[in-house]
């Protein structure tokens, strides 16, 4: 569903990536891993083109969403969901609003329809009576769990989650990471960049190990946790695990 | 001798007529009258000490001949009270006229009215070239962050060069530089004289308008890069996101340095009255030829100000206050 043909980002003198190629399947979940700087979150950003790549194809669903010529941007994002680290609810609107907001703007959804979706969502996240609550009036894991739902409103073809558990305290991690294990099993396509190696062995299908700007191994959670064969994915993982 | 008999008869006589004169004469002068009059009229009487109920013009009967009076006026609030004017009265009509001196705050207060009506206009100025310059600024604030070499090339230009050179030498520019200008264009050669209101609401709008910019671009620079990323991330276009998300958080953060460029703008309106514009600092300048008061009246001036700009200063900073709990 998304292939990545030997994907390069450079900014200026630094090289990010340096030809990465991986193939995500149609209701994969796929987590990569690997040391700060490794360039995974660019490789995400780069899926649906927050990041504009600098060589290289990204193909999704048999479409070069790279080739500029041929395709608008925008519709590519709408296709690809996004949560980020840092939540980036829009601050303005309630939680109910930042969920509707893109489907009536971008889909040209009525308003009944989107909120109608919206408050689904919201009863799917566990949030149905945070409705009207300011992103502000929200904890961490609400507004991360708020988010998400947004980025689902778009009916997305695959989720990508930036480090999404990695600004929460301690005890908001988990409802964040039910919600997202709900979605791997309903047979959502999700990318994820993360820490929790326990959701990526539990949840993920395979994970990526990453590190300057290559993917140096990927596998089974089984195979990459258990039998690393590269020497730096062994270096990594004996000092988190 | 008989010339001498004939002498002495006529000066008896003219004694005769002299005191029979005064004798006769009294009871027609009997009445013993004291008019007091004074500049301005209408001040209090306070006679050995004692107001009197009537003001003056005054004029005062039943008055013993020889009778001795201390006059003082008094005309609250504006004038201080008169020197003590003791008068001795003689017999018959008497006049006294006593000039009341002025208090210090005497002109201020004559002015004020005039001075208050020139405030107004120079709020009137404020608050359209203000008015202009946020339209003006906000379309050039958004061109300045906008992905557009084009348009961020001519609202750098224009933000740089209004920024760069003073409100004075702009207001001297358009007044005086343009009316050459306009002759030509219209092809006669003769300068086109522009009306000082327009002049100087032209110069206040396009001043104003580059710093309202600025105050929009930094509004706009100042929300969270996520926002557009999360913006765009679910597909809406940079028109799209600018629109729903950017700019309405935006503009809730501009609104107190808003009220900041109001404040010096009123403020600074005040180089119009260069050009002859009838504002509150170029009436006083008027008033002061006429008065020769300039302490007085500039300090009255100063007054006007503050006492306009107060209520915006503080606004400002409860906006601020308030902006700083919600964010």
């Amino acid at each position: 569903m998304i292939k990545v043909v030997n994907l390069h980002k450079r900014y200026r003198h630094l090289h990010v990536l340096k030809g990465i190629s991986t193939e995500i399947q149609q209701g994969e979940v796929v987590c990569i891993i690997g040391p700060s700087g490794s360039g995974k979150s660019t490789f995400l950003r780069c899926i649906n083109l927050l990041e504009k790549p600098s060589e290289g194809h990204i193909y999704i669903e048999n479409i070069d969403v790279t080739d500029h010529s041929r395709i608008n941007v925008n519709e590519v994002r709408a296709e690809v969901g996004m949560v980020f680290q840092r939540f980036n609810l829009f601050p303005h609107l309630t939680a109910l609003e930042n969920i509707t907001i893109a489907p009536v703007k971008v889909r040209g959804l009525s308003t009944e329809e989107a909120q109608d979706r919206a408050y689904k969502l919201l009863e799917r996240v566990g949030l149905r009576h945070k409705a009207d609550a300011y992103p502000e009036q929200l904890s961490g894991g609400q507004q991360q769990r708020i988010a998400i739902a947004r980025a689902l409103a778009m009916k997305p073809k695959a989720l990508l989650f930036d480090e999404p558990t990695s600004a929460l305290d301690p005890e908001m991690i988990q409802e964040v990471l039910d919600v997202m294990k709900d979605l791997a099993h309903e047979g959502m396509t999700m990318v994820v960049v993360t820490h929790e190696m326990g959701f990526a062995r539990e949840v993920a299908k395979r994970v990526l190990f990453m590190d300057d700007g290559q993917i140096l191994e990927e596998g089974t959670p089984q195979a990459i946790f258990s039998t690393p064969k590269n020497e730096r994915t062994k270096q990594f993982l004996s000092k988190i695990l | 001798m008989k010339l001498k008999v004939t002498l002495i008869f006529v000066v008896a006589f003219l004694l005769c007529l002299a005191v029979s004169g005064t004798v006769l004469c009294e009871p027609v002068s009997e009445i013993t009258t004291l008019t007091i009059t004074s500049d301005p009229e209408g001040a209090d009487i306070y006679l050995n000490g004692q107001k009197l109920d009537q003001q003056t013009p005054l004029t005062l009967e039943n008055l013993q001949p020889g009778q001795e009076i201390e006059l003082v006026l008094r005309k609250p609030p504006l004038y201080k009270k008169s020197i003590p004017k003791k008068v001795t009265v003689k017999p018959g009509k008497n006049n006294v006229f006593i000039p009341i001196p002025e208090t210090w705050y005497y002109y201020m207060w004559l002015y004020l009215p005039t001075l208050l009506k020139a405030a107004g206009m120079t709020l009137f100025l404020t608050i359209i070239a203000v008015f202009n310059g946020i339209i003006i600024g906000t379309f050039t604030g958004i061109f300045r962050v906008v992905h557009n070499k084009l348009l961020n090339t001519i609202a750098g230009i224009y933000v740089d060069f209004t920024r760069g050179t003073p409100l004075l030498v702009q207001i001297f520019m358009i007044h005086f530089g343009t009316p050459p200008i306009i002759g030509h264009l219209l092809g006669t050669g003769n300068p086109v004289p522009i009306n000082p209101f327009v002049s100087a609401l032209l110069a206040l709008s396009i001043n104003s308008g580059a710093y309202v910019a600025e105050i929009i671009r930094a509004g706009i620079q100042s929300i969270d890069v996520g926002q557009m990323e999360a913006a765009r991330s679910l597909g809406m276009t940079y028109r799209q996101a600018m629109r729903f998300i950017i700019l309405p958080q935006a503009l809730k953060r501009v609104i107190p340095p808003l009220g900041n460029e109001f404040i010096a703008m009123l403020k600074d309106s005040s180089l119009v009255s260069v050009i002859g514009m009838e504002e509150l600092v170029r009436r006083a300048q008027v008033i002061i030829t006429r008065t020769y008061r300039p302490t007085e009246t500039w300090i009255e001036v100063g007054l006007i100000f503050l006492i306009m700009t107060l209520p915006f200063t503080r606004l400002v900073a409860y906006l601020e206050r308030r902006l700083k709990t919600s964010d």
